[in-house]
């Protein structure tokens, strides 16, 4: 088991596309990558400056999100965000290819799009799609179509059911019962709310997600009405989209400083959604999930983590404390999350990938600013691709495909050892995620784009072992598990649960939600219909 | 059928219904107010209304929430040309803003029963949209003290519960 009570994935549901074969045991060559991969040049992106917030050392503090805006010219210029909404579509998740298209005819033109690395790791592919997305506010202020979808996926923990002690249950009956029919003397009787038809309780209908989570757990019979009407148990994956609320924003129908509501959509059925509010000023972009937490971007820039059911919110410190930020400046390729826990709270911490995913970033709960863990040669090709939280270390991997073990706690500041280095250059790399898997397995899942294919592009699960990182072949122990298993990734914290635990779920499927960026069009142009959410079968049938 | 009762309405006649409540109280309505109720508005279609109709469900005092709700709104259900007749919107709003706050828990609970007894859907929606406001931001605990629910789970099952919402409730 790992240590972690809740994951995050980010992923989509399967879309109408259908599945795509997961090259789990065969090589294949791979075409030449593209040659625009040298043009590439840090961009600037202006992040604000907030004038209350210029000591790094100031307690962190919420600035009422009107004054914030006024003085922030960034987020103003946000709104020029134009996004067609992906509701109106029959592919409620597919659409992201759309913006894709878009930003080739659109952004290549002007160079922006060139000017953005490599992106070696779906969480910076994202994050590069905000930035551009914010940069493009401003500059082309042209129709977009996309979405910016999310999972959250919540581990469940070891349910304990009742029928492990049948003994202890039926002991307690007799009592329960004699309590509540004392009770029902005392009451006046005829009016119960939990005796509500259950055709009333579209009361429910109502109810933002958390809400009617609560709802669930008042009484038996308004947790019958729930399960009909299908609410999700708060471990259930569910796919977060904000494009409508880029939408919103853009047709200036979002007041100042209101409280954003997202739809977190079901799984399985993309028609199945939920509501969930969250509180003023705190929700302009989404750049990560995991354990639960959501990491957002809040209207003064600043990152927070927050729990979409309780929307509760934790403040970060504000990432002008990053090195080397001045003036409000940052390279973009900027962010990825990781929190990750260890037993007591004193070990958790959340990672950000940053400065054109070179850097390795970290703070503590209670700590006032980032420290940086780890660097990479801002000159070489290498980017972070992922961070994983592993058998209780932070392991990193990079888009050289090679693996490393962090150490924040040394005595002498945060120091790396290297776990798998082949310096290897990995042509068609799009993405690479870590998972740490429950049966104690570090995996890499690399998508690999296959060059002219229309959709070609795979997915390889290897595994990362001291002596290297090797595929997964047909008759390991992660082969096996993996049967039972299904992977989320995306934007979030890489998950690997059971599928046992999560009644719908398609066993030995990856759940994927990246969609693609590029720095180069004609790799865009292959890939384009890759985007949005799919599943990947890891074991198609002809492979079995 | 509801092109029929409008009709009514404007010609100033309108065949007037009695709705007699369980407790024995009668209400003169006229047509046009009582086919609100979709279980009315059908029982009108099916000619069985002759001898009034009885509503052994809901009581009287409720039943006058119920009729004052409907002759308040039926301006809105007839013909946009009766003008004279049509309240305001912006009158009904706040008539129903005021019904739905006065509103105390066990009538509350009998005005929803009531409203989806006669399936009057604007009724239920305002009721249910009370409730549903009524729910936010509170913790199971306070939904049963709220509402007056006894927790009827087993220590088990709300161990279990609380276990799969742990993070959910933030505890």
């Amino acid at each position: 088991m790992p240590p972690a009570h809740a994951a995050a994935a980010t992923v989509a549901a399967a879309t109408s596309e259908g599945n795509h074969l997961v090259d789990v045991s065969t090589t294949t060559t791979i075409p030449a990558p593209s040659t625009h991969r040298t043009a590439w040049r840090p961009l600037q992106l202006i992040l604000p400056l907030d004038p209350v917030r210029v000591s790094p050392n100031r307690p962190l503090q919420v600035t009422p999100p009107k004054l914030a805006l006024s003085l922030n010219p960034w987020i103003q210029s946000m709104r020029f965000f134009t996004f067609e909404s992906s509701r109106n579509t029959q592919q409620p998740f597919g659409s992201m290819r759309y913006l894709l298209d878009k930003i080739i005819r659109c952004v290549c033109p002007s160079g922006i799009f060139q000017s953005l690395g490599p992106a070696v790791s779906t969480s910076q592919h994202l994050a590069c799609v905000t930035m551009i997305i914010f940069l493009l506010g401003g500059k082309v202020g042209k129709k977009f179509a996309g979405s910016l979808e999310q999972i959250i996926v919540v581990r469940r923990g070891n349910r304990q059911r009742a029928d492990a002690g049948t003994d202890g249950v039926t002991r307690e009956q007799p009592d329960r019962a004699a309590s509540r029919s004392a009770a029902c003397d005392y009451d006046e009787p005829r009016v119960s709310w939990s005796d509500l038809p259950t055709d009333i309780l579209v009361i429910l209908q109502r109810l933002e997600l958390p809400q009617a989570l609560v709802f669930a757990a008042v009484c038996t019979s308004w947790r019958s009405a729930a399960a009909i009407a299908s609410v999700p148990c708060s471990s259930t994956p569910l796919l977060m989209s904000w494009a409508h609320l880029l939408e919103q924003r853009e047709a200036h129908q979002v007041k100042v400083g209101s409280a954003m509501t997202c739809s977190f959509h079901h799984l399985l059925d993309a028609h199945k959604s939920y509501d969930v509010s969250f509180p003023h000023g705190c929700f302009v972009a989404c750049c990560g999930a995991s354990h639960g937490w959501l990491i957002l971007v809040n209207e003064l820039a600043n990152l927070v983590l927050c729990n979409p059911f309780t929307s509760r919110a934790m403040p970060l410190p504000p990432i002008t404390d990053f090195a080397r930020v001045e003036g409000g400046c940052e390279n973009t390729g900027f962010m990825m999350r990781s929190t990750w826990q260890h037993g007591s709270t004193r070990r958790r911490c959340c990672l950000a990938v940053h400065r054109d995913m070179d850097w390795v970033s970290f703070v503590r709960p209670g700590g006032s600013n980032w420290q940086v863990a780890s660097t990479l040669d801002v000159n070489g090709k290498d980017r972070y691709a992922d961070c994983v939280y592993h058998n209780g270390g932070i392991l990193h991997c990079d888009s050289s495909g090679d693996s490393g073990e962090m150490d924040l706690e040394g005595p002498n500041g945060p120091t790396k050892e290297v776990i798998v280095s082949k310096m290897q250059y990995l042509p068609g790399l799009l993405t690479m995620h870590l998972v740490s898997t429950p049966w104690g397995d570090l995996l890499q899942v690399r998508a690999i784009s296959r060059g002219q294919v229309k959709n070609g592009t795979r997915l390889q699960v290897r595994e990362v072992h001291p002596d290297g990182s090797k595929k997964v072949s047909p008759k390991s122990k992660s082969t096996m598990a993996l049967k039972e298993h299904v992977i989320f990734l995306g934007l979030n914290h890489s998950a690997c649960l059971r599928t046992k635990n999560f009644s719908g779920l398609r066993p030995r499927c990856i759940y994927f939600s990246a969609p693609l960026m590029r720095s180069t069009c004609d790799l865009l142009y292959i890939c384009h219909g890759w985007g949005g959410g799919r599943t990947y079968d890891m074991f198609p049938p002809l492979c079995t | 059928m509801a092109a029929a009762a409008a009709e009514a309405t404007i010609d100033g006649g309108g065949k007037m219904i009695i709705l007699i409540s369980a407790d024995g109280k009668r209400f003169e309505v006229t047509e046009a107010v009582a086919s609100q109720s979709q279980l009315i508005s059908n029982m009108i279609e099916d000619d069985c209304t002759e001898n009034g109709v009885r509503l052994p469900n809901v009581d009287g005092d409720i039943l006058t929430m119920v009729v004052d709700y409907c002759n308040m709104h039926a301006g809105d259900a007839a013909a946009d040309g009766d003008t004279t007749k049509a309240s305001s919107t912006e009158e009904l709003k706040k008539f129903d803003a005021e019904l739905v706050q006065a509103l105390e828990n066990p009538v509350l609970f009998k005005l929803i029963l009531a409203a989806n007894f006669l399936n009057i859907k604007s009724l239920l929606d305002m009721t249910c949209q009370r409730v549903a406001d009524m729910m936010s931001g509170k913790t199971p605990e306070q939904m049963r003290e709220t509402f007056s629910i006894e927790n009827d789970f087993t220590p088990e099952e709300e161990a279990a519960i609380r276990q799969e919402n742990a993070w959910a409730f933030d505890d």
